[in-house]
């Protein structure tokens, strides 16, 4: 079954079935206090801000900082090291016209398949770039919702895997 | 294994000579395109060096031409023999064309008799007084007086290169191109002045496929050949041609030139019109007449170069690091790489290179290939990493130089001396559809951009090979699905990754200090058979108790090999300018082996295909990306290294004289079906001549660099 296929509203009775079976407490999220809507505005503003990273002011945008959690970590990158990293491209923007972008993407599909009681979730989504060859792929990712709103929370992991 | 796919889808002078290709001159390359700009393409398989009877090959060029974009399924051709002057008319084909009954195929040699019986013993031609191998003289309507420029004016004169390829040999490229549909057209192996062989194309004139209607013609390739070929010592300036091969940009080339001939006599040596390092400098001086000429639609290829050794100011022999330079700096549009991979795979010494190549004690650089390559390339650290070092645009091709069969005739499988063009190696170039269609002109296009790889034995067949600037932006396991998986696209199409922020193959990637690249590939090792006769395991391989039919190769591993880019070495700064092979000037400490991929940590997936990533953490050096890969795993023996460096072949295969062996070789070919033809000493088969070949297969891809902003800027690529 492609969980990102189903409609986030099939996904969160199936989550909540799940967690109601395993004992554990269902977050306030997928009780129904705005899951969706966070999980779709999230997509729309991490493909807002995905496409805002070919020029230097969207690479030094608030809105890109705010898709992060303050104890994001995603391979070793956290949230200071990420933006660091989309400060020296649009430093380098500005000096070096031929600098390459940074493959940009959309996301799209986005399903919340589990929370835990910290409301760290799981997202399930598709990336799509635009480019002259499309590729899309799905990809499962952990986020986490705070005061409704949603924010990349990354694997948590510090060393990088690939 | 499938086998193809059809489209449609020197310390020389060097403070004279390289002062006179003043660093200033540097063009840069082609762009590395951003994805929107460019076209989609398909990579498409060809060969650019081969010789007819026109030369010292065995065949005519159409029988030639048939082997390679029939038999074995090229879809581009360049018919390029040597310079100076030949007896023998290769337009007059082969009677009985086709070989005696049955067609190409190795009937039984598995269970015998052998060798089969049903070859014409010597090939074709098999008619006396017929054939390419009768002469100009004889079958030309007016004899002798039909063949023009200096020379005997009795007997079977020889007729002078740039006729031939003028008068006679155009023609018949032109009209098997069109009638084939395929891009087919005309080159030369020049015999370079100061040097060994290079391969080359003047385009400018020609019109193959698919071209149609008006007849082309080869007039600059023929006047190139007469000014500047070391073997056509004709003055007549092409008879009626009155050719003048003075250059406009000239470096002083001009000042040589003799006013009969109107053009530079002499070469490397020391007496007559011969002078140190002379014979470089005219091969500059072609270089920049190319330049002049046909700035778009020429190729400047040194072949086999490691082959006759080192350079010689008063001979005529190798190539040396500063001698490459100083081509790059003179045209690099035009002089954009070698042959590193060189033909002559299934001779007695693979690729003929060998102790005492060019006399006693000159031996090949490297003495040997090293997996079929030479030294140059096949050496991490050596000349062609010292030359992606610098950021140049300097490419990797392999060709088959075919000749001859060996002992073998033309239509028998086995060979104890070279392969046909398509047979065994090929080179894959990225070709872009739209109004630059598959055509001779975009297909040099493909070669100048870097965009290509060459593999032997059909080891691979496929490749999509990219490097992207990671976007911390996207989750780091949804980015690398999403190249993996573009990779893999790609491949199925036999294409490139066309995605904004990733270069390919001879392009560059330009980041931020402390960016992170993700490396995304994707290869397809065909399955099926390649095109070995031989079914029986191979022999390399039985020594590491690995069953594997010789013609049915498995890709073992892939090596990512990188090493930083320090920017162009100035020509003055000798010691880092010009050295032998292995020396500072030749070397890049910085190469090595960065990653090595096999079935551990691949994916592999449908239809042979194999997908694999890698990251390269916050980059703060300028530097390149290549490829390498191999069916023999590291720590092989007499084959690789335990790091799965390709060893030395002339130490696996030694010099010796073929049927009359007396030195035993390396690894034992044991097999019952192991071919007659094999070394044998004391009744023990050796793996050797093609056999060899066949075991120890390769591919090299040309690099992908990765420029960081605030260090060295990868001058070559634009």
């Amino acid at each position: 079954m492609n969980l990102s296929r189903l409609s986030l509203s099939t996904i969160v009775v199936s989550a909540l079935v799940t967690l109601g079976a395993c004992g554990g407490g269902a977050s306030n999220y997928l009780s129904g206090n705005g899951t969706e809507t966070a999980a779709a505005s999230f997509a729309t503003k991490v493909s807002a801000a995905y496409t805002s990273l070919a020029t230097s002011s969207g690479l030094t945008s608030a809105a890109l900082a705010d898709l992060f959690n303050a104890n994001y970590l995603d391979m070793a990158f956290n949230k200071t090291s990420v933006l660091a990293v989309f400060k020296a491209n649009s430093d380098a923007l500005a000096t070096t016209p031929e600098l390459s972008l940074f493959p940009l993407a959309q996301v799209t599909n986005p399903v919340i398949t589990f929370c835990d009681g910290n409301n760290v979730c799981t997202l399930n989504a598709t990336l799509v770039n635009s480019d002259a060859d499309i590729t899309s792929v799905d990809f499962s990712t952990k986020v986490i919702i705070v005061s409704g709103v949603m924010y990349f929370y990354g694997d948590q992991s510090s060393t990088p895997s690939i | 294994m499938s086998k193809q796919f059809n489209l449609r889808h020197t310390a020389l002078a060097v403070s004279v000579l390289g002062s006179l290709i003043a660093v200033g001159t540097v063009q840069t390359a082609a762009a590395a395109d951003k994805a929107k700009t460019k076209a989609a393409g398909t990579y498409v398989t060809g060969d650019f060096h081969n010789h007819t009877t026109c030369s010292d090959g065995s065949l005519s060029m159409k029988k030639l031409i048939d082997k390679s974009v029939k038999t074995f399924g090229l879809d581009w051709f360049v018919q390029a023999d040597h310079g100076g002057s030949s007896a023998r008319n290769c337009t007059l084909t082969e009677d009985p064309f086709e070989p005696v009954a049955p067609a190409l195929g190795l009937t039984n040699s598995a269970t015998g008799p052998y060798p089969p019986a049903t070859f014409p013993s010597g090939g074709q031609p098999a008619a006396t007084l017929k054939g390419p191998n009768q002469t100009w003289v004889s079958t030309l309507p007016n004899g002798i007086a039909d063949v023009k420029g200096d020379g005997p004016t009795t007997g079977a004169k020889p007729m002078w290169r740039w006729q031939e390829i003028k008068e006679y040999q155009y023609k018949v490229t032109e009209d098997e191109s069109r009638a084939r549909q395929k891009p087919i057209w005309m080159g030369v192996e020049q015999n370079a002045p100061g040097h060994e062989h290079v391969s080359t194309t003047i385009l400018q004139g020609q019109k193959p496929w698919p071209q149609s209607g008006v007849v082309g013609n080869a007039t600059l390739q023929a006047q190139y050949e007469y000014c500047f070929d070391r073997s056509d010592t004709d003055t007549s300036r092409g008879a009626e041609n009155q050719w003048d091969c003075s250059v406009t940009a000239s470096a002083n080339g001009n000042a040589l030139i003799d006013p009969t001939a109107k053009k530079i006599k002499g070469t490397n040596g020391t007496s007559g019109d011969n002078a140190t390092d002379r014979g470089h400098l005219k091969s500059l001086e072609g270089i920049l007449w190319m330049k002049e000429k046909a700035p778009t639609t020429s190729y400047y290829i040194p072949a086999h170069l490691e082959r006759a050794g080192k350079y010689d100011p008063v001979a005529n022999r190798g190539f040396n690091v500063e001698h490459l330079r100083n081509f790059n700096n003179a045209a690099p549009n035009i002089a954009f790489g070698f042959e590193s991979m060189p033909g002559h795979q299934a001779s007695t010494n693979r690729g003929e290179y060998r102790a005492g190549f060019g006399g006693v004690g000159i031996d090949s650089a490297g003495v040997g290939t090293y997996g079929g390559t030479g030294i140059y390339a096949a050496r991490i650290g050596g000349v062609w990493d010292a030359l992606l070092g610098e950021g140049r645009n300097w490419w990797f091709f392999a060709s088959s130089d075919y000749h001859n069969r060996g002992q073998f005739g033309p239509d028998q499988r086995e060979s104890t001396q070279d392969f046909y063009p398509g047979e065994y190696q090929k080179d894959y170039v990225m070709v872009r559809k739209g109004t630059n269609n598959l055509s001779a002109e975009g297909i040099i296009d493909g070669l100048r951009s870097g965009n290509s790889f060459a593999a032997s034995g059909d080891l691979i067949d496929r490749l999509a090979f990219v490097a992207c600037a990671a976007n911390p932006a996207i989750p780091a396991a949804a980015f690398k699905s999403l190249l993996e998986k573009a990779a893999s696209n790609a491949v199925a199409k036999n294409a490139e990754v066309r995605i904004d922020g990733c270069a390919t193959m001879g392009e560059k990637l330009v980041v931020a200090p402390g960016a992170d690249v993700v490396v995304a590939i994707a290869v397809r090792d065909p399955e099926g058979t390649n095109n070995s006769p031989y079914s029986f395991p191979n022999p390399s391989l039985k020594q590491n108790n690995i069953t594997q039919a010789l013609n049915a190769p498995v890709l073992d591993h892939i090596d990512v090999i990188g090493g930083n880019v320090t920017g162009f070495v100035s020509a003055s700064d000798t010691a880092k300018y010009a050295g032998l092979e292995g020396s500072a000037a030749a070397s890049n400490s910085s190469a090595g082996i960065k990653k090595v991929f096999s079935r551990t940590n691949w994916t592999a997936a449908a239809d042979g295909v194999r997908v694999m990533s890698y990251r390269i953490a916050a980059v703060k050096l300028s530097q390149y990306v290549r490829l390498r890969g191999t069916n023999l795993p590291a720590g092989t023996p007499f084959e690789t290294d335990t790091n799965g460096n390709p060893l030395n072949d002339f130490d696996l295969i030694p010099q010796d004289d073929g049927a009359t062996a007396t030195i035993a070789g390396k690894v034992l070919c044991a097999d019952a079906a192991c071919p007659a033809h094999m070394r044998t000493i004391n009744g023990v088969k050796y793996s050797s001549f093609d056999v060899a070949a066949w075991a120890d297969l390769w591919f090299y891809s040309n690099p992908i660099y990765i420029e960081v902003t605030n260090s060295v800027k990868v001058a070559g690529v634009k």
